[in-house]
C-alpha cells in the first residue's frame, strides 16, 4: 500500500474508534450479600490484592486501636448496610484529612479528619452509606475495567495517529481518555450519594444531615485563601457545593424527621478528640481549621478542647489581632474544671510574646502545676528563670 | 516505510535486553557458627499482573497463588544443591504482641530493599555518599527476628512480574511494523540476605528482565535459580 493511502486509512480508523470508544464498560450488577468472586476473574485479582492491603492496614501503626470507637462505627455500618453488615470491616486510620474509602473487598477506612468534622451519628451514617454505595455497585471494578478498555483503545489510536503522522495525535488522545475517566468517576460519586440517602432513610437517620456534611466542607473550602485551592478539571469528585445541592434536593422529598444521634456520637469520639484536634492544628491551615472549630463550637460554645485548639490556631497564625483572639479562646478553656494542657501553656506563650512577663509567668506556673509530665517542662521552666 | 533492517534491529535489541538479568553484590561466604548456617526464609512477597495493551497492570489472583507456591517450592529445591538449610517462618504462631516488631522488620526491609533497587548501581540515581560501597543495614530491629526464630540469617524474596495480554502482544507487533519499540511484560525483584546478628544486608541480588514465568513449576525453578545466582557458599 502506498504511503498516502495507508495514512488516510489509519486516520480514518482512528476517527471511527474515537467516536465509538470512550463509552465505558457497562455498569456491573450489584454485589450479592456474602458474595466472593472466584480467583480466576479480574474481580478476584482485585479482591486478593485488597485482602493483602487489608492485612497490612490491620497491623499498621496508623490504625487507631480504640475498640469502643470501632464498635460504634461498625454498629452504624451494620445498621446502614443491612444485609451487607457482615461483608464490611471498619478501620479507623489516623490521618487529619477528610476522607473515607471503601475497598472492593469490604474494607472500610474512616480517617480521623473525617470523624472530627462529623457533628452527629447521622452525618457519619451519610458518609458510610455513600461508601457502601460504591461497594455494592462495584464501582472499583467498573473503573478498573473502564481504565483498561480506554487505555487499550487509546494505545491503538495513539499508534494509529502517530503512524499516520498526525501532529499531537497521541497527546490529544491521552487528554480525552483522562478526562473521560475523571468524568466517569464523578458519575459514580453521584450514584453513591443516591444509594447513601436511601440507606439512611431505611436505617431511620435524618437524611438532611447528608447535605450538612458537605455544607460544612463547602464553608471550609470557601474559608481557604484562593491560592491554596485545587484544579476542577482533574476533580474525581463533584465539588462540595454541588454535592450539598444534590443531596439537599434528593433529601427534600424525605417524609418527616429521622434520628440525629448527637450525644452518642460525641461520647464515642471523646477519647480520641484531643488527638484529632492536635492533628488538625498541626496541619497549619488556620482558615480551614477555624471554619471547622467554629462550626463545632456553635453547638458547644464552652467545650474546653475546642476552645484550646482554636486558641492554638490563632496563636500559631499570629496575624494582626490574633493574640487577643487566642487569649479569649484560651481563657474559656482554662476556666473548665480540668483544662486541656494547651490552655495555660498557650496563655503563657501569648502573654510572653506581648511582653506581659508577670501574666506569662503566672500562666506557665499554672501549666506546670496542672499538667502531668509536660513534655516541654524544661523549656517552660527556662522561661520562668529568664523572667526573674 | 521502515526498512527491514530497522525491524530486525528492534527485535534483536528486545532479545538482547531481555538477556541481561541480574546484578549482585555481597559476601562470598556465609558465617557458619555451627557448621550449618540457619537461614530463615521470610514470607515470599510475589505478585503477578497482566499487562494490557494500554499499559494497565491488572492483578491476577490465580497466577499470584500459583507463583507463590511454585517459587517457594523452587527455592527449597535450591537448598540441596547449595548446601543450605532454609527454615520456614510461620507467622500464624505469633501472638499479637510478637507480631508488631516482626511486622516492623519486614516493612523496614521492604523500604531498604526498594531503596537499594532504586539507588544502587543505577546511574544518575546512585547515592554519592555511599562512594561505591555496598553498606545497608536494618540495624537493631533485626534482633527481634533473631529472637523469634533463632536463625543466623534471614532471606527476603520480593518479585513483581507481568505478562503481556494478547492485546498487548498485538500492539507490540503493530508497533514494530511501524518502527516503534513497545515494551512487554517485565520481571523485577530481589533476593536479600540479612545477617541477623548485626542487621546488615550481607548479600543482595537484583533482578530485572523481560522474560521469566512463575506460573508453572519449571520456569519457576529457573527464576529461583536466577534469584539465588551467586549466593554465598
Amino acid at each position: 500500500m502506498s504511503g498516502p493511502t495507508r495514512r488516510r486509512l489509519l486516520a480514518g480508523c482512528g476517527c471511527c474508534m474515537v467516536a465509538s470508544s470512550f463509552g465505558c464498560a457497562p455498569p456491573e450488577r450489584p454485589l450479592i450479600p456474602g458474595e466472593r468472586p472466584t480467583t480466576a476473574t479480574d474481580e478476584g485479582g482485585l479482591w486478593a490484592i485488597m485482602d493483602r492491603e487489608e492485612a497490612r492496614l490491620a497491623r499498621s501503626p496508623l490504625r487507631v486501636n480504640d475498640p469502643g470507637l470501632e464498635r460504634y462505627i461498625s454498629g452504624i455500618a451494620c445498621t446502614v448496610g443491612g444485609a451487607y453488615c457482615r461483608d464490611v470491616r471498619v478501620y479507623v486510620v489516623r490521618n487529619a484529612s477528610f476522607n473515607a474509602s471503601m475497598a472492593p473487598n469490604g474494607m472500610l477506612q474512616v480517617w480521623t479528619g473525617l470523624l472530627l468534622r462529623t457533628e452527629n451519628e447521622a452525618q457519619l451514617a451519610a458518609v458510610i452509606g455513600h461508601e457502601l454505595g460504591h461497594f455494592v455497585a462495584r464501582h472499583s471494578l467498573t473503573r478498573m475495567r473502564t481504565a483498561r478498555t480506554v487505555g487499550d483503545i487509546a494505545a491503538f489510536i495513539a499508534l494509529g495517529t502517530a503512524g499516520a503522522g498526525v501532529q499531537g495525535g497521541p497527546q490529544a488522545v491521552q487528554a480525552i481518555a483522562i478526562s473521560a475517566l475523571f468524568a466517569y468517576s464523578r458519575d459514580q460519586e453521584r450514584e453513591a450519594d443516591t444509594f447513601g440517602l436511601a440507606a439512611m432513610r431505611q436505617a431511620g437517620y435524618a437524611e438532611s444531615e447528608a447535605a450538612a456534611v458537605w455544607a460544612g466542607m463547602a464553608a471550609e473550602e470557601r474559608a481557604e485563601p484562593a491560592r491554596d485551592r485545587g484544579v476542577p478539571f482533574l476533580a474525581t469528585h463533584p465539588g462540595a457545593e454541588e454535592r450539598e445541592q444534590t443531596l439537599r434536593t434528593l433529601a427534600a422529598s424525605a417524609a418527616g424527621t429521622g434520628r440525629m444521634g448527637e450525644d452518642t456520637h460525641q461520647a464515642a469520639l471523646a477519647p480520641l478528640m484531643p488527638t484529632m484536634l492536635a492533628d488538625e492544628v498541626r496541619l497549619r491551615r488556620p482558615e480551614r481549621s477555624l471554619s471547622v472549630f467554629q462550626r463545632l463550637l456553635a453547638r458547644q460554645p464552652n467545650e474546653p478542647g475546642l476552645n484550646a485548639a482554636t486558641g492554638e490556631v490563632y496563636r500559631l497564625r499570629a496575624a494582626l489581632g490574633d493574640d487577643e483572639r487566642a487569649l479569649a479562646a484560651f481563657r474559656i478553656a482554662a476556666a473548665a474544671p480540668r483544662p486541656p494542657a494547651t490552655a495555660w501553656r498557650g496563655i503563657g506563650l501569648v502573654e510572653q510574646r506581648r511582653g506581659q512577663r508577670a501574666e506569662a509567668a503566672a500562666a506557665f506556673r499554672r501549666y506546670l502545676a496542672t499538667t502531668p509530665e509536660p513534655p516541654d517542662a524544661a523549656m517552660i521552666r527556662s522561661y520562668l528563670v529568664e523572667g526573674t | 516505510m521502515p526498512t527491514t533492517a530497522r525491524i530486525v534491529a528492534i527485535v534483536l535489541t528486545a532479545i538482547l535486553v531481555s538477556g541481561c538479568a541480574t546484578y549482585h553484590r555481597g559476601a562470598e561466604t556465609l558465617r557458619r557458627p555451627s557448621d550449618v548456617a540457619a537461614i530463615v526464609m521470610m514470607p515470599v512477597d510475589v505478585e503477578i499482573f497482566e499487562l494490557s495493551a494500554g499499559g494497565s497492570l491488572e492483578p491476577k489472583a490465580d497466577w499470584t497463588e500459583a507463583a507463590h507456591r511454585n517459587l517457594v517450592e523452587a527455592l527449597r529445591a535450591e537448598e540441596a544443591g547449595r548446601g543450605l538449610a532454609f527454615r520456614g517462618f510461620d507467622e500464624t504462631v505469633l501472638t499479637a504482641e510478637q507480631r508488631v516488631p516482626i511486622d516492623q522488620v519486614q516493612r523496614l526491609h521492604g523500604a531498604v530493599g526498594r531503596a537499594i533497587q532504586t539507588h544502587w548501581n543505577s546511574g544518575p540515581l546512585v547515592l554519592p555518599a555511599k562512594q561505591g560501597r555496598f553498606d545497608w543495614t536494618l540495624g537493631a530491629p533485626a534482633a527481634a527476628l533473631r529472637g523469634q526464630t533463632g536463625a543466623d540469617y534471614a532471606l527476603f524474596i520480593w518479585v513483581r512480574d507481568s505478562h503481556s495480554s494478547p492485546g498487548r502482544v498485538g500492539l507490540i507487533v503493530a508497533a514494530a511494523i511501524l518502527g516503534v519499540s513497545v515494551p512487554g511484560g517485565v520481571q523485577t525483584g530481589f533476593a536479600s540476605l540479612v545477617d541477623l546478628s548485626t542487621g546488615e544486608i550481607v548479600w543482595f541480588n537484583r533482578l530485572l528482565r523481560g522474560v521469566g514465568d512463575l506460573r508453572t513449576a519449571e520456569p519457576a525453578r529457573e527464576t529461583a535459580r536466577t534469584l539465588l545466582d551467586g549466593f554465598p557458599r
